[in-house]
């Protein structure tokens, strides 16, 4: 054990100790083993083969269905792909989220973690962040984006791209709703199937609602975040508005906000 | 002792689970740079008062200090002094050792990446996995997990290592590399290790304390609970005719008295003296000048750990 030694001692304090190291490791559990490129190849065949099905079998069974296609075909071919896309990646975003808190608290490395300088906040932060950029990557914006390309390869020009990256934008709103509240759930309860169960409950919740309670509570149909993918269709494939439609995003923002913060006090009450 | 002398003092540290106390009001003082053993049967507190001392619990009453910092409103600053090893370790299995050294490395310093690994190898070294160092740790049996962990809590050289049953899972081999471990570290860091394996804790720690029933029932010099609390006590064995010897020491006012023990060819007292400078030269000459007497063995009464620990453990009596 020598002294002399010129490393510097890390100076993190408060709310934010341990943050970035922790960040590093959760981005080398997606980016440093083979789980990026297995996730890209299912969500390239679950997102983008349906696409390329349409846009390149489909032609090939049934000629009269080839050659280029316009961009009103190509607007009503984003829209099926945006729907299928939030679909999938709701699915895809519980599965992938419902073990991240709940399982280190099972096995005990969440014990461990928290032996070390690290604060119950950085620990939220480094999950929302390592991995909703990575499903924002991989799932989100890589198919998006390879999507994008087909249409234009088929349509034989570049479209314009901005009602895309919005819908990507509000995408990306939608998702974070269930990481955090799959994050939240997580601090709550000591087992996945709460975690995966209740936002399946609310997804289901938020397409009853507005036929059960819609007459009474008018209100809430508005602000439900579900209506968030009515929104993202409108946006992507250029269609008008829905009315009202930045309630949804600012109550979503609100809940995420509301998630965060109770996962982070829910942690910091917890005994391991 | 001062504080500034203690890795770790609490005062009245307790902590209650629905009226259950886990753990009564405890008044801990370890001194810097010794091995301390924590000892108690299992559910006496020991992972309970680790527990405290590192914020992963909150105490019901009380307090402590770590090194300097407040155990309660200053937990992250106690965490960057400490390592810690818990009992059952669980760390990151997609990760090799290396790896996990590094991760654990880099919560508390940054710099030179050659400098940093040298540390990473030379710890890698020091438990013995520098063969293992790049394969995931998924594959580690209980022993190098053990070891790892060792490594893991000492690899930003804290001031204080708390190690929960280091060498509970291990085989003879396993724990005597351990033991080597703990008795290197010695000199650069206090280590406070919880165990229930005696042999280990007599081996190697300066001082010990013995938790029952969630109560403090004995913290002392490892030495001094080994000489017992019954003050000096001689060990003797004789032959021959010691009837003359007995009646000559009765009548010595240091002698405070002679417990013999059954035998059937030897005679084995123990004497207790009240003057351990005037036994330690009278005490010989007055038995070999005697000359019906033999001494075969002389010499001063040594306690078990065992025989400390489990009269104190399940009897309450003092040996």
């Amino acid at each position: 054990m020598s002294s002399d030694t010129t490393l510097q001692p890390v100076l993190e304090h408060g709310w934010r100790s341990g943050l970035v190291n922790l960040l590093r490791k959760e981005n080398s559990l997606w980016w440093r083993t083979r789980k990026w490129w297995i996730q890209t190849l299912v969500w390239l065949v679950i997102s983008n083969g349906i696409v390329a099905f349409l846009l390149w079998v489909v032609p090939v069974i049934d000629p009269s269905a080839g050659g280029r296609i316009s961009l009103s075909a190509v607007n009503e071919l984003l829209k099926v792909f945006l729907q299928l896309e939030l679909f999938f990646t709701t699915f895809g975003v519980m599965v992938l989220s419902q073990g991240l808190v709940v399982n280190e608290k099972k096995f005990g490395t969440a014990a461990w973690v928290f032996s070390n300088p690290v604060s119950r906040s950085s620990y939220i932060f480094s999950k929302l962040i390592g991995h909703g950029w990575a499903i924002f990557v991989i799932l989100v914006l890589g198919q998006c984006l390879l999507a994008y390309l087909q249409f234009a390869l088929k349509a034989g020009m570049l479209f314009n791209p901005i009602p895309l990256i919005l819908a990507i934008g509000v995408m990306c709103l939608y998702l974070l709703f269930y990481l955090t509240l799959a994050l939240m759930l997580g601090t709550l309860f000591d087992s996945t199937g709460p975690v995966i169960g209740i936002p399946i409950g609310v997804l289901i919740g938020m397409v009853l609602i507005p036929q059960i309670l819609g007459n009474l509570f008018p209100w809430l149909v508005l602000i439900l975040p579900g209506r968030l993918t009515d929104l993202v269709v409108a946006v992507g494939a250029g269609l008008s508005l829905p009315a009202n439609w930045h309630y949804p995003l600012i109550s979503t923002g609100i809940l995420i906000v509301v998630f965060i913060t109770s996962a982070i006090a829910r942690l910091k009450r917890e005994e391991f | 002792m001062n504080q500034s002398n203690l890795a770790i003092d609490t005062q009245g540290l307790s902590k209650e689970y629905r009226q259950v106390h886990a753990l009564k009001p405890l008044n801990l003082q370890v001194a810097r740079n010794s091995i301390f053993g924590f000892l108690g049967p299992n559910g006496a507190g020991k992972t309970t008062t680790i527990k405290l001392l590192l914020g992963l619990i909150r105490p019901t009453a009380g307090g402590g200090v770590v090194c300097g910092s407040d155990i309660v409103h200053d937990s992250l600053e106690v965490r960057r002094k400490i390592g810690y090893l818990p009992q059952n370790p669980r760390f990151y299995e997609h990760m090799t050792a290396r790896e996990m050294l590094r991760f654990r490395a880099c919560f508390f310093y940054r710099g030179p990446k050659k400098e940093s690994e040298q540390r990473i190898e030379e710890t890698l070294e020091l438990v013995g996995l520098d063969d293992k160092a790049d394969r995931p740790i998924r594959g580690f049996s209980g022993g190098e997990l053990q070891r790892l962990g060792i490594g893991l809590a000492q690899i930003n050289y804290p001031e204080l290592l708390i190690l929960d049953e280091p060498a509970a899972s291990l085989d003879p081999q396993g724990r005597r590399d351990v033991l080597e471990v703990m008795n290197r570290l010695r000199k650069h860091t206090t280590v406070f290790y919880c165990t229930h394996i005696l042999d280990d804790v007599q081996q190697v720690s300066d001082s010990v304390a013995i938790l029952n029933h969630g109560e403090l029932v004995a913290q002392a010099p490892l030495q001094e609970l080994l000489n017992g609390s019954e003050g000096t006590v001689y060990h003797i064995v004789m032959e021959g005719d010691v009837s003359g010897a007995q009646s000559r020491l009765s009548s010595m006012p240091w002698v405070s008295g002679i417990k013999a023990i059954p035998s059937d060819t030897q005679t084995i007292w123990q004497v207790s003296v009240t003057d351990e400078a005037t036994a330690k030269t009278e005490l010989f000459r007055k038995l070999v000048c005697d000359e019906q007497v033999i001494v075969l063995e002389f010499g001063k009464m040594k306690y078990e750990l065992e025989d400390v620990f489990l009269s104190i453990v399940e009897g309450g009596k003092d040996v």
